[in-house]
């Protein structure tokens, strides 16, 4: 049933929200996939019977009855919020990010909190502290990441719709790796406030849903400005739904960057090219670019992130929360021993390279370049966005990899980055939507668009989706 | 070469809410931790919110009294200081890149003014912190090494307070100042001593520091490498807390979550319209305006309430005689109190009433000056004094009288025989016995008035 439908029957109240509820827990405790880190048992029945009594009564949010889950470094007030990671292992959110506020406001259930690479640092999903989420399509692969458990909560039923958060890549390789569909909107459209940092000058969080319907309607419930964030949107409100179905590609320009294809499966790229060649029947037109400075992204997001992320995690020391270890040590040594004994060996690695080249002696040497190549390369994607409408790529060069095919080489897992990263750099809308299978596994079609496009990348992607027509979801 | 004093000066502004966020600023009153949110507690995914915009204009406004530059039309940075302390939440500080630059005050030069967020109050003896204070905006003015004295040093610092105060731009209760203070004597490497919270303290560290550093040198072992010590404020010494290393390394990076600030031209143009006056400019206008002689006028000036409670004195009474009185008795009773004028919480009314009180020589100036020590230690009105007295300052001068004169019943006889010199004795022997708080006129009717029954 797609979110649409089920939205519609819930609020004509054909679905029990409280028997639904019931069946997702169920589902999620006979799941070996591993997608949640919490399930918000308790809260979730005494929510849905709530709902249930008012839902005739009062006019219905617009994710009236939903359940909606939400990674673990998004702040859900009284629910626990790890990260992924032992540090907070024990760490209960005192707060609500802005768009918690705003999904609860529209009456969304938050089902629980996604399993995630541990602070955000991978993207296959295999470095959570809390083990390793499995693809619902064949659970020997990883699911992406590092939004792991959402996608794969999504693919498996376990959920209607996931918060993600995408800093490179990390809602848009789950969403390919598990046919599903992943949405990282334009900076600042979305509030940060309540997303644990990263890389704060590039990530946001964004929704992930079966459809593009649903990710819509939840991107449409978050977005707009937030006195929190200092980066956040001006508009107060959006609208993402009632022209999802106005559009037509006739008459619009789609831009095909050949270096994006080169390392690429054939079978990846075929799928690919397929959906191009389903928007020029539908009326686009298409041009080959070369986008020279693809090789650059990686690096330049490396870099952009080493340094912010390092900054960013100076906070965990386990004295004012989180991890403590007994010790009777100075000050600097319990620190140490804190981070030592509870951040993982991927966590450590990036606070080490961004510790280094933030360095006084560095100054101006890797940081700051990094801020300039970024500035570059947005310019470059505004350019190209002022010849075309939409971008179309792969996400990823390949199908979900075998788990620990690539754990202990971090340059190939840092290469996966490589498609993704761009739209992060130059903070544009990208999104992706499932298009066909390789082996069994599912390949996602990448759109990008210009700054504040979102709708219409939107619109695109979901007239690829209606041309896919219905998934068959693994049963599991 | 001869020493050598800098200033880093710490100064509480005066905001109700936080520099990056919502939280009040009142921490005196609060029990800890309870002035606090998820921002200024660095709970992992808040993002500071924009910056304190009183913040900024005080912090601007301080700096246009400190004669500075602004720097406008360029990109203003608020950049992270990492580094690990309990009393920072976020294990960094949030502090801006230099707004100001170039700025004098008093022959010393300025050289930039830059704003951060305040720590929070970490208990060594405890390991409790307390993170009210966290948040709070705070400049830091660092001066150029102009001073050569600790005296200098004091007295620069006097002046930038009363300065602070014109502007009402800090929080009293922060103890206004922070200072850490660089001192480089003859044959030693510069010394930071830190932690200093008073001008008295100041003077203290950097005559400590001064002797201290003479001494080594003299002994032959000089200090070699720059360090930061630590005032100890009870013992009025400072101790050794590191050699400051000059790979100190606080790993400066742009904060990603605070675009940069640029300051308009035009907005500093308005800000300067809006300027208060300085204790310069103050004093030159009361001199001009009143009359009244330049010294007068600088000493009246160099307290902001204290010359507003003048001209507020000075439109009922006359002005050349409030002026005398300020200075010369009500600025002399504050002094030998150490206390400022708002903290005596005199009120205005209440010195009109005793000044008009002396304007109409309805008591003497002796007894002036006793009711204003009344005012000031016992808090007691002039007005409940002056009923008390009934205008002759406690004494029944007509019963005083009659008792000399049965005492100096000779005297007395003389007089009404014509010996006009007994006049003064007896007169001379009343004012004994009121103490010299009558006016000898007053003294001299009595008597008159009893000789003639």
């Amino acid at each position: 049933m797609n979110t649409k439908t089920k939205l519609e029957k819930i609020k004509s109240q054909e679905i029990d929200i409280e028997e639904e509820s019931q069946k997702f827990l169920q589902k999620i405790t006979d799941s070996n996939i591993n997608a949640f880190i919490t399930v918000n048992e308790k809260q979730v029945i005494e929510k849905a019977k709530k709902l249930k009594e008012n839902i005739s009564k009062q006019k219905a949010g617009k994710l009236a009855g939903l359940l909606v889950s939400v990674k673990d470094n998004i702040a859900v007030k009284g629910i626990r919020m790890t990260c992924g990671s032992k540090m907070l292992e024990n760490y209960t959110a005192p707060y609500n990010a802005t768009i918690t506020e705003r999904v609860l406001e529209e009456q969304a259930i938050i089902i629980g909190k996604t399993n995630m690479d541990e602070f955000a640092c991978g993207g296959s999903g295999e470095t959570s502290f809390f083990g390793p989420t499995l693809n619902p399509w064949n659970n020997s692969r990883v699911p992406g990441g590092s939004s792991s458990g959402a996608g794969a909560a999504l693919a498996a039923g376990l959920c209607d719709l996931s918060i993600g958060s995408d800093t490179g890549g990390s809602i848009r390789s789950p969403a390919t790796f598990c046919g599903v569909v992943g949405f990282k909107p334009t900076y600042g459209l979305v509030s940060r406030y309540g997303l644990s940092d990263m890389t704060m000058g590039i990530e946001t969080p964004g929704p992930m849903a079966r459809d593009v319907y649903g990710a819509a309607i939840l991107l449409e419930s978050m977005a707009g400005n937030d006195p929190k964030d200092n980066v956040s949107t001006k508009q107060k409100q959006f609208d993402f739904t009632t022209k999802l179905d106005n559009f037509s590609f006739e008459g619009k320009t789609i831009a095909v960057p050949k270096e994006f294809f080169e390392g690429s499966e054939t079978t990846v790229s075929q799928i690919v090219l397929d959906a191009v060649e389903e928007m020029e029947d539908r009326g686009a037109d298409r041009i080959e670019i070369s986008v020279p400075d693809t090789k650059f992204c990686v690096a330049t997001y490396y870099l952009n992130m080493y340094a912010e992320f390092a900054s960013a995690m100076q906070k965990f020391d386990g004295l004012k929360y989180g991890f403590r270890t007994e010790t009777d040590s100075t000050l600097n040594e319990t620190v140490s021993a804190n981070r030592e004994q509870s951040l993982g060996k991927e966590v450590k690695r990036r606070i080490l390279f961004g510790t280094f080249i933030s360095m006084k002696e560095f100054q101006g040497k890797w940081y700051s370049k990094a801020l300039q190549a970024k500035n570059i390369i947005k310019q470059k994607y505004e350019k190209i966005f002022s010849k075309a409408d939409f971008m179309v790529s792969p996400a990823a060069p390949f199908t979900a990899f075998e788990i620990k095919e690539k754990i202990d080489d971090p340059l190939a897992m840092y290469l996966a980055d490589t498609l993704v990263s761009f739209a992060n750099l130059s903070g544009i809308p990208a999104g992706v939507v499932p298009f066909g299978f390789s082996h069994g596994l599912p390949v996602g079609v990448q759109i990008a668009g210009g700054q504040n496009k979102d709708l219409e990348v939107l619109q695109a992607m979901q007239t690829l989706e209606l041309k896919r027509g219905e998934i068959k979801w693994p049963q599991k | 070469m001869a020493t050598k004093i800098g200033l880093e000066i710490h100064v509480q502004l005066k905001t109700n809410t936080k520099m990056f966020c919502e939280c009040n600023t009142n921490f005196l009153d609060a029990k800890p931790n309870t002035l606090i949110c998820p921002i200024c507690t660095a709970q992992p995914g808040s993002k500071p919110m924009g910056i304190n915009e009183r913040a900024l204009e005080l912090a601007l406004k301080t700096a246009l009294l400190l004669g500075c530059k602004i720097n406008t039309g360029k990109e203003l940075f608020v950049e992270r200081k990492h580094y690990f302390y309990p009393d920072l939440p976020a294990n960094y500080q949030r502090t801006s890149r230099p707004f100001a630059v170039e700025g004098e005050l008093y022959g010393v030069r300025i050289r930039e003014v830059h704003f951060e967020e305040d720590p929070g109050r970490y208990e060594l003896r405890t390991g409790e912190v307390d993170y009210n204070r966290s948040g709070i905006p705070l400049i830091e003015i660092v001066t150029e090494p102009d001073m050569k004295t600790p005296k200098e040093a004091r007295d620069f610092l006097k002046k930038m307070k009363t300065v602070i105060e014109y502007l009402d731009a800090a929080k009293p209760e922060g103890g206004l100042f922070k200072v850490d203070a660089n001192i480089s004597t003859d044959g030693n490497e510069r010394v930071e001593v830190k932690n200093i919270n008073s001008i008295k303290g100041v003077l203290k560290a950097l005559c400590f520091e001064e002797i201290r550093q003479k001494n080594l040198a003299r002994q032959g072992t000089p200090i070699k490498k720059m360090e930061t010590r630590h005032f100890e404020d009870t013992q009025m010494i400072t101790t050794f807390l590191r050699e400051k290393e000059t790979g100190d390394d606080y790993r400066f990076l742009p904060d990603p979550d605070i675009p940069p600030l640029e300051i308009s031209a035009e907005s500093v143009e308005k800000l300067k319209q809006d300027l208060p006056e300085t204790p310069t400019t103050k004093a030159k206008r009361l001199k001009e305006e009143y009359r009244i002689p330049k010294l007068e006028a600088d000493t009246i000036a160099s307290e902001r309430d204290l010359a507003d409670a003048f001209e507020k004195v000075a439109g009922k009474v006359n002005a050349k005689f409030a002026s005398k009185w300020f200075v010369n008795h009500l600025k002399r009773e504050l002094n030998f109190r150490t206390k400022t004028f708002i903290e005596s919480k005199l009120s205005t009314k209440e010195i009109t009433k005793l000044l008009t009180a002396l304007e109409k020589r309805s008591i003497t100036k002796h007894t002036g000056v006793d009711i204003l020590r009344k005012m000031l230690d016992e808090q007691v009105s002039a007005k409940a004094i002056l009923e008390e007295h009934g205008g002759k300052a406690g004494f029944d001068v007509d019963s005083i009288a009659k008792e000399v004169m049965l005492e100096n019943k000779k005297a007395a006889e003389d007089y009404r025989a014509g010996k006009t010199e007994s006049l003064n004795f007896l007169v001379g022997k009343v004012m004994a016995k009121t103490k010299g708080r009558l006016e000898p006129k007053q003294c001299i009717e009595a008597v008159k008035k009893g000789l003639e029954k």
